[in-house]
């Protein structure tokens, strides 16, 4: 005796995503079961109602579509099958791309650098909804956070783009720590479809911060002694101290001690020009 | 609080030698202040002379002066007499490196005659010694009188010949917060010669 599989119950066919695995072109789909089911074929194409492959996934009701091409619409649909043959009709269907994927990656960056950060990995929709996490950004003592990231938004289907702003942006505040920072990044393409990822900002130290006395000429855009003695006029001081000034504090951890001093040391005699502090850059001064 | 960086750095030809000592306990030398400006010395065949551009350095000034000539090694001074209120110091010595090489560096007087301990700064380029000398926090500077030795610096001749030793981008820093160039300080160097 032959059973018929009512196509309606498989109304409920959705496309899922979630933070689980790490995989490019696949698209993760579950249904509702259907009474009398013995299985079930998922039918998927890049045409709507034009399905070029199946796949038979037997009785479950969840699957992965994988090995399909990035950045391209599949269309897809679920028959449920028993001794009796597939039903006739298909489920509802559901259109969309592989679910985005985010490539782990660590950007350089600069104290007081704004940079344009640069999110890579694949099937991002142009309309995502991309979130950038800045809640483990440290801030300062007021509360403003180090980092600043602007909206983001996806540019291509391999790349999400957003404006960063790392502290120090002008005089007198808090200069970013040195170090690597972390920052969750969450894109959602439209159907609900999500990724989570990271990337991370490799924070640097910026050498214009020890040119700090620019008095005159001959110590304008130059790290040399005129710097050395403005830097160690706040020596031990911290964050609160009459003392302190964020703009000695070159790394950015709310005091001025040897590690500032080293940074200082790491090139005093060097002059500015062309983006770079060198040695040579004094004799483009004039220097002998 | 680190304050730990090695009082001399490695020597790595054609490179940058940020050296720093900090909280220096006075400086090896051991010349008098106001002694003979020209020195000359000869040793294992090696003549060596040193000519002060100003024989008779007047007040507010900083001048090179000889304090030992060893061989072919001379130490000299950065000498300062007669100035109110030094609290850092920011200069470069430039010489020939083809004719002299800076051999090494050490503390002078002048900053630990007030009884804190300076920072001091010292960059190696070729032909070049970048130095930066400072105390450290707020509080008066010292006033001068009589020559105080600000830096030592020892350097060996190469060979038959001589080398200027002048000053660049040098100034005495007064004790304001943000450090400020005492006006009217005269330089003088000298010339080291080898014969």
């Amino acid at each position: 005796m032959r059973t018929t599989i009512n196509t309606a119950l498989l109304a409920g066919l959705l496309m899922v995503g979630g933070a689980t695995t790490v995989r490019a072109g696949v698209i993760d789909l579950a249904w509702n079961s259907v009474i009398g089911a013995s299985g079930y074929r998922v039918y998927y194409g890049t045409a709507s109602r034009q399905y070029q492959s199946s796949i038979d996934v037997g009785k479950v009701t969840a699957a992965s579509l994988d090995a399909l091409a990035d950045c391209t619409t599949y269309y897809v649909a679920v028959k449920a099958y028993n001794q009796g043959g597939e039903s006739a009709g298909f489920s509802n269907e559901i259109v969309g791309w592989p679910h985005p994927e985010i490539t782990a990656q660590t950007l350089a960056a600069k104290q007081g650098g704004q940079i344009l950060l640069e999110i890579s990995g694949t099937n991002f929709d142009a309309d995502a909804v991309v979130t950038v996490d800045t809640s483990a950004v440290p801030s300062d003592p007021y509360g403003n956070p180090l980092v600043e990231v602007g909206p983001a938004a996806a540019t291509s289907c391999h790349r999400v783009e957003a404006a960063v702003a790392i502290e120090p942006t002008a005089s007198g505040l808090q200069a970013m720590g040195l170090g690597r920072i972390d920052l969750p990044v969450e894109i959602v393409n439209p159907g609900g479809v999500y990724r989570q990822g990271a990337v991370s900002l490799d924070v640097a130290f910026e050498p214009t911060r020890a040119d700090m006395n620019r008095s005159n000429d001959r110590t304008d855009e130059r790290v040399d002694g005129d710097d050395l003695a403005t830097l160690v006029r706040a020596w031990a001081s911290a964050f609160g101290d009459p003392a302190f000034d964020f703009d000695l504090d070159l790394d950015g951890d709310a005091d001025v001690d040897g590690e500032d001093l080293a940074l200082l040391a790491s090139i005093f005699g060097r002059c500015h020009a062309s983006d770079d502090w060198t040695v040579e850059a004094c004799s483009q001064r004039g220097e002998a | 609080m680190t304050r730990g960086l090695p009082a001399r750095g490695p020597a790595l030809a054609g490179t940058v030698l940020a050296a720093l000592l900090v909280a220096c306990g006075g400086g090896s030398g051991g010349g008098t202040e106001g002694a003979d400006p020209t020195g000359a010395e000869k040793s294992g065949g090696v003549a060596l002379a040193f000519t002060a551009d100003e024989p008779n350095p007047g007040p507010a000034s900083s001048s090179l002066a000889i304090e030992t000539l060893v061989g072919d090694t001379a130490g000299l001074r950065v000498s300062v007499r007669e100035v109110d209120d030094v609290r850092s110091a920011s200069l470069d010595v430039t010489f020939d490196p083809a004719k002299v090489d800076f051999v090494d560096w050490s503390a002078g007087d002048l900053l630990e005659s007030g009884g804190q301990q300076p920072f001091y700064l010292v960059a190696e380029q070729p032909g070049r010694v970048v130095i930066g000398v400072s105390l450290s926090g707020s509080g008066p500077g010292i006033d001068v009188g009589a020559p105080l030795s600000l830096v030592r610096l020892t350097f060996r001749a190469l060979g038959p010949g001589s080398s200027h030793l002048a000053f660049e981008n040098m100034a005495l820093l007064d004790a304001q917060a943000v450090p400020q160039e005492i006006p009217g300080i005269a330089w003088h160097g000298g010339t080291l010669s080898a014969n």
